[in-house]
């Protein structure tokens, strides 16, 4: 089986990456955080652009760096293909010759061809970059990389310079790709629409440091800090305090301090005695397959974001109305992010009580 | 005079021939290298590249001749290697030739490799292309048009070249005697006929040149690197 373990530290100026993981099986990665995070030259770092200052990257049996030894292989021999947010297509080549620029072999020729077909990009072969699309240059970019029998692929940004409205319909047809290769693929993102569609494990960065790594649907269902949550579009991350006034919460047995996340359509309206939350409806607004309800928590002030399905009522704007919520969905997090992750189910038995308590007369 | 005037064209011509080709064998690495260099040298080098910029020609000249003629560090190594001197001879211009328009040919350069995107490069190397390769097949086409501008300039500069030539190689016919040098010994001859005549064939190449060069960057502008 596919190994991919990636243990890195560098640091340029003020900032420093220091990332540690390793995928097992060729699976793609989501690499996913804030613009800044390190994303990129994580990216980097692995493809041998640039030089960490202690490292041990392997790849199938293959060490592509290990500072420790010494070993530091250049960015030629590490079987690595690379397509680069802005596809970094060789202008003065046409499309052919951009495909075949790493090609080796009459066998590797016969295997462009392929690509080209595959990506369905034969029409445009003697066209020059310059007059393709942004979703052909996409394609380019990756037959270019993939010829070259990469051992593991890595994307950075790829539907940033796609137009919006064939983003989705460009990222199933990468995610297809993606799954039909037999090789790991890194894939840097910001967009959580991407993870969705292309990950099969999750890497959650932040400030040079993995947040939380591992399978898509268990990281995305309970991220381990507030952080985590919001880079994963949680919109609801609220003082845990909320929960500690009024009197109908006072006497639980919540953290004293910390955070709660909640998906905004894990929410929904209830007349306001039975509420666990008391809002006033500030805004509606129509988001496609549902309505954002944008709420004002009464005692707080704070901001509380609700999708409600088109088939259920919504209150006006200046309403007053209660938002009951999922016990089992919503996460909780102690003021240390650290303690977090370990206390989970204990901290899901707690809100249980609190939607209990909140639902009492 | 026709025939003196006629050899002076031709030391000229083949003066700034072979210094422009010189210029770009040394020109291309180094402007290479000036653009992606992060070395605490790189101030350095771009200092002493631009110098001739804004140095009289005399003074340059001058320093040189100082390192060119048989005493000097230089001229005594030439000597020893190639059996005849450096000042006052037809090499001694070249290499003179080759400092002085060094500026004129590095910086249209280094200006068109700043110009290409540093990610094709790197598309390259993970592509498996050496460092030569990638130079040849990937910078070099996408810099074209800045490596055919700093040709003409670093050839036109050196067919206009006096004062440094006059220091270093002095006014030795079918030698070191090019076409500016021509021109003055005219004036001294109070022959401001021949001159003007010579005069104005030089003015009309340097507009020609520079027409050329301005032609070549304006399409550069409009139609792209490609």
């Amino acid at each position: 089986m596919n190994r991919l373990q990636v243990r890195l530290f560098a640091r340029r100026g003020q900032f420093s990456l220091d990332v540690d993981f390793t995928l097992s099986g060729c699976h793609s990665v989501v690499v996913l955080g804030p613009s800044g995070s390190g994303k990129t030259s994580l990216l980097r770092y692995i493809a041998g652009l640039d030089a960490p200052q202690r490292a041990c990257i392997v790849n199938d049996q293959q060490v592509l760096c290990d500072s420790e030894r010494g070993l530091h292989l250049p960015p030629q021999r590490r079987h690595i293909g690379y397509v680069f947010q802005d596809y970094a297509l060789f202008e003065h080549l046409s499309v052919w010759r951009n495909i075949i620029f790493g090609v080796k072999s009459a066998d590797d020729v016969a295997h462009a061809e392929q690509w080209l077909q595959r990506l369905d990009i034969a029409a445009l072969r003697d066209r020059f970059p310059a007059r393709l699309s942004g979703g052909q240059r996409q394609r380019v970019a990756l037959a270019r990389a993939l010829v070259t029998r990469p051992q593991l692929l890595l994307l950075d940004e790829p539907f940033s310079a796609i137009d919006p409205t064939l983003r989705d319909q460009i990222r199933s047809s990468v995610a297809d790709l993606i799954r039909e290769i037999t090789i790991p693929a890194l894939v840097v993102s910001h967009d959580l629409s991407d993870a969705i569609a292309l990950g099969d494990y999750l890497l959650v960065m932040a400030g040079g440091r993995v947040l939380q790594f591992g399978p898509r649907e268990p990281v995305m269902a309970a991220p381990v800090s507030a952080q985590v949550a919001r880079i994963l579009g949680w919109r609801n991350v609220l003082p845990l305090e909320i929960f500690q006034r009024d009197g109908w919460s006072a006497s639980l047995p919540l953290p004293a301090g910390g955070e709660i996340a909640l998906q905004a359509h894990h929410l929904s309206f209830c007349p306001p005695q039975a509420a666990a939350l008391r809002v006033w409806v500030h805004a509606v607004r129509d988001r496609g397959a549902v309505r954002e309800v944008q709420c004002i928590e009464t005692v707080s002030g704070q901001c509380v974001t609700v999708d409600v399905p088109w088939t259920q009522p919504v209150p006006a704007a200046g309403e007053s109305a209660g938002l009951s919520l999922r016990p089992e969905y919503a996460r909780v997090y102690p003021r240390s992010d650290a303690a977090a992750a370990a206390s989970v189910l204990e901290q899901t038995a707690v809100i249980d009580s609190v939607a209990n308590t909140a639902h009492r007369p | 005079m026709l025939i003196s005037y006629l050899t002076s064209v031709w030391v000229t011509l083949q003066l700034a021939a072979l210094t422009t080709v010189l210029l770009l064998l040394c020109g291309l690495p180094l402007a290479w290298w000036l653009t992606r260099t992060r070395s605490a040298l790189k101030p350095l080098l771009e200092t002493i590249t631009a110098l001739p910029l804004v140095l009289p020609p005399t003074v340059l000249g001058f320093y040189l001749l100082v390192l060119f003629g048989a005493n000097g560090p230089v001229g005594e190594w030439w000597q020893r290697l190639f059996g005849h001197p450096l000042a006052f001879t037809f090499s001694g211009i070249v290499v003179a030739s080759c400092i002085y328009s060094l500026p004129f040919v590095v910086q249209p350069l280094q200006t068109a490799f700043a110009a290409v995107n540093p990610r094709t490069v790197e598309a390259a190397w993970t592509l498996g292309a050496s460092r030569s390769r990638t130079f040849f097949r990937v910078v070099l086409p996408q810099a074209g048009r800045g490596v055919l501008v700093a040709s003409v300039l670093g050839f036109a500069h050196t067919v206009g070249e006096f004062g440094v030539v006059l220091m270093v190689g002095g006014n030795i016919p079918g030698q070191t005697q090019v076409v500016a040098i021509s021109i003055y010994d005219m004036v001294e001859a109070m022959d401001y006929a021949s001159a003007h005549a010579y005069a104005f064939a030089l003015l009309m190449f340097s507009l020609v040149v520079l027409f050329t060069v301005y032609s070549i960057q304006h399409r550069r502008g409009a139609g792209g690197a490609g």
